[in-house]
């Protein structure tokens, strides 16, 4: 009996993992696709071809969440997934501040407000969600 | 100015993409699909200028009204509802949008 139940335990320990895996690539993809942005933003137009290289970049790191998102959806349900990638929010906050963007209270609060309804959204219909 | 346009443009190329994908899934036509892929790709040099001016965080915040515009959308196009619990969470996203543009 201890052994199915040993075994049962290290299999919802190996879900939660590549749960925690798949959400923290998908989050970090999309920061990272964030930062891209930010460092084109900065370009001169006097530079197109690193600014098509960025963008270029970016595309295909978009093509990535969609594998990342192709493989979530065949092993989880979206109303745990989805939820958790709202985390999104908040980390990009941190980034602008990395970029020295000023962050407020109002910003905090805001940022915050968002995640609570991006999690209330999915929690509410998890099946019909966009990707941001 | 040009930078409030250009999020505007971003925030429509995210949601018509979302509406076109999720049209192509229900009616399997492939121009839709490419529409859908053209729209997402218009996304991201429209969010790149609207992030030169307006800031990281601001642009990507404001993109969450994504949320709230697909499904108030998807309403009138597929017929689609959504339950009190979602109905306030696209009424948080808005106040944080509001709360977060606050001078």
């Amino acid at each position: 009996m201890s052994e199915p139940a040993r075994l049962d335990g290290t299999g919802r320990h190996r879900a939660t993992a590549l749960l925690v895996a798949f959400v923290a690539g998908n989050v970090s993809l999309q920061l990272f696709a964030a930062k891209l942005v930010k460092d084109a933003s900065a370009l001169p137009t006097s530079r197109p071809f690193a600014l098509a290289l960025l963008l270029g970049i970016v595309l295909v790191l978009a093509a990535a969440r969609f594998l990342v998102w192709g493989e979530m959806h065949k092993r989880y349900p979206l109303s745990l997934a989805y939820p958790a990638n709202a985390l999104f929010f908040p980390l990009v906050m941190a980034l602008a501040w990395f970029y020295g963007e000023t962050v407020t209270t109002a910003n905090i609060a805001g940022a915050a407000l968002v995640t609570i309804g991006v999690v209330l959204c999915l929690l509410g219909n998890p099946d019909e969600v966009p990707d941001p | 100015m040009t930078a409030w346009i250009a999020l505007t443009l971003c925030l429509l190329c995210t949601v018509g993409a979302q509406l076109c994908f999720k049209a192509y899934h229900l009616r399997h036509h492939r121009m839709l699909l490419w529409m859908a892929l053209a729209l997402f790709a218009a996304a991201v040099p429209s969010t790149m200028f609207a992030v030169r001016d307006l800031g990281i965080a601001r642009v990507y915040v404001a993109a969450a009204l994504t949320y709230v515009a697909a499904p108030l959308l998807a309403i009138r196009l597929f017929g689609e509802r959504f339950g009190r619990l979602q109905a306030a969470g696209l009424a948080l996203i808005v106040a944080g949008v509001v709360v977060y543009n606050m001078p």
